[in-house]
């Protein structure tokens, strides 16, 4: 039960999924939701699905569990057909399938021990067993101390602690992850991704976790599946960010990916404003003055007083003359331009948490 | 009338009255819970949703809760005489009471599930929790409180109804308004039967909130 590399301790399938299709609502108003996803998860690695919203990546995660039924299309779980089970099985192998969810989901009526102890519970196991058990969990997820408190006295990094101990406490094979770090700030997201790592380094327990951030699949995921309705590539993490193979996929790394293609062959300035720049809209007089299209890249400004403080990346054409213009035009509004590679400028891009 | 044979018929009209209103809203309660269960389940976002069950079961609570109270107690008489074998007295008012109410209270129970959060019944779904689990350990658990603030009202309001029935042979305070107030002008005795009804709803409102709030955990913070 310990290994630093996943994959490769156990290629074992654990999820396997066959011409999936989930269709909502009837005749005219019909919507496609996911439609011929095939997908394999394998035992012991952290499986990200990205995809923009209403990309069905909620309805994906959910056919998992058969939280959502599929209209057609097979879920075969450690090899076992899940449409198949009678409703008591399924109950059954629900309980080695732990979910966490974005707004954590916690009984608010119960202490965060009570939480714990929930599944337990269901599954019959004994009172003094499942509050040991429960205590263990807690004590895993770095809140041993916080065993009697409420939901509502707990933070929201705390809440989704104590619902990861809860979905771990029936010993589950995997852990779905329903955005459970968007409804955190970034440094309770690390946190969260860290405790999640671990848990899957410790434990051995997949992962699979469905996000809209590329910040958090970056962070732990070991594979990655583009979806956009159907799938749009799957591939190892470094690779799908290295060489995004479809449209959806480069939007979701690339921002304004489309721009990016329409300039390629382009160069990248970095501006700097420090405050002495004159009291104007200088990119956009900059476009109009020099009459180039330029696309910014990543910005972080703020305006203080009217006056803008900060630095950005843009993306000027090739053209030499124009270049010059541009340069010339920006040092004569008193801001600090200087050119930068493709690297630095994407490098940027990816440095800015929450605008990637 | 002299003063303690006053003491002994206010006295007796409140221990009918209290005797009425607890002993339908228990009753009232024993058809009402479960059925603002079935309502909540088979609706259109319950766990187990059945449309053609929970509309019908809407239907019959829509009609019975239509029926003015007064013309639900004399049409029941026949019922009412089988169940507990007269039509006057304070035990003859709580066959309709509990008829009146249990509709009533099924819709408050509905309302009160109605506020659970689908997350907590998702998140009790994906760890295997079976239907009767998620009733008990979810949607009545979870809200406690606000079922506690329902039975509040649920309560005062058969108070309300089992003093209205003091104009068709029932007992309690209603019967002591209608029979020395309205039939006797004896407004005085009238004004007293409303004062203690009043003070009545008072202490039923006051620790039935206060236990309400008391029950939620999330007041703790």
């Amino acid at each position: 039960m310990s290994a630093a590399h996943p994959p490769e301790r156990d290629n074992q399938t654990l999820f396997r999924l066959e011409e999936l299709t989930k269709i909502f609502g009837e005749g005219e108003e019909q919507v496609t939701a996911i439609q011929d996803i095939d997908l394999t998860i394998r035992s012991g690695e952290i499986f990200g699905i990205i995809g923009l919203s209403g990309a069905g990546k909620s309805t994906l995660i959910r056919c998992l569990n058969l939280l959502e039924r599929p209209s057609s299309g097979k879920v075969i779980f450690r090899g076992v057909d899940l449409q198949s089970l009678s409703k008591k099985e399924l109950l059954q192998e629900r309980q080695k399938i732990g979910m966490i969810f974005q707004n954590f989901n916690l009984l608010q009526q119960r202490t965060a021990l009570e939480n714990v102890r929930f599944p337990l519970e269901i599954s019959g196991m004994g009172n003094y067993r499942a509050t040991q058990k429960a205590r263990e969990m807690l004590q895993l997820v770095g809140l041993p101390e916080k065993e009697r408190a409420y939901p509502t006295e707990l933070s929201g990094g705390q809440q989704q602690r104590v619902a990861i101990a809860r979905a771990l406490a029936s010993e589950p094979d995997v852990l779905l992850c329903d955005e459970a770090t968007s409804a955190l700030d970034p440094a309770t997201t690390k946190s969260i991704l860290e405790l999640l790592k671990s848990i899957n380094e410790t434990l051995g327990v997949t992962i699979i976790m469905i996000t809209h951030e590329m910040s958090v699949v970056q962070a732990i995921c070991n594979r990655v599946a583009v979806i956009d309705t159907t799938i749009a590539e799957v591939g190892d993490v470094d690779e799908v960010f290295l060489r995004p193979a479809s449209r959806i996929a480069r939007e979701l790394i690339f921002p304004k990916g489309e721009l990016l293609e329409r300039l390629q062959g382009s160069r990248y300035l970095r501006i700097v404003f420090d405050g002495t720049a004159a009291h104007e809209p200088i990119i956009a007089n900059m476009t109009l003055a020099c009459q180039t299209p330029v696309s910014i890249l990543s910005a972080d400004s703020r305006n203080i007083d009217g006056i803008a403080y900060g630095q950005m990346i843009i993306q000027i054409p090739e053209d030499q003359q124009e270049t010059e213009k541009i340069l010339s035009y920006l040092t004569s509004r008193g801001v600090t331009v200087e050119e930068v590679t493709e690297a630095t400028a994407q490098n940027g891009l990816f440095s800015e948490e929450g605008r990637v | 009338m002299d003063f303690t044979r006053w003491l002994l018929v206010i006295g007796d009209g409140m221990t009918q009255t209290l005797y009425m209103t607890l002993v339908s809203t228990v009753f009232a309660y024993l058809i009402g819970l479960p059925l603002g269960v079935l309502l909540t389940v088979t609706g259109p976002k319950g766990i187990h949703p059945m449309p053609r069950l929970n509309q019908v079961l809407g239907i019959i609570i829509n009609s019975l809760r239509s029926v003015p109270f007064l013309i639900l107690l004399v049409a029941i008489l026949p019922l009412t005489r089988r169940l507990v074998g007269t039509t006057i007295g304070s035990t003859a008012t709580i066959p309709p009471l509990v008829i009146a109410a249990a509709p009533f209270i099924a819709r408050i129970v509905e309302s009160s599930l109605l506020e659970v959060d689908p997350g907590l019944i998702e998140a009790a779904e994906s760890m295997g929790a079976s239907p009767m689990q998620i009733i008990t350990k979810v949607l009545l658990s979870e809200a406690r409180s606000s079922l506690a603030t329902g039975a509040v009202i649920a309560t005062t309001t058969i108070l309300g109804y089992s003093a209205l029935a003091g104009f068709t042979g029932g007992g309690g305070l209603g019967a002591i308004a209608v029979n020395y107030g309205y039939h006797r002008y004896q407004t005085d005795v009238m004004l007293w039967t409303v004062f203690l009804l009043i003070v009545i709803v008072q202490v039923i409102q006051e620790v039935g909130m206060r236990l309400s709030r008391r029950m939620d955990a999330r007041s703790k913070k």
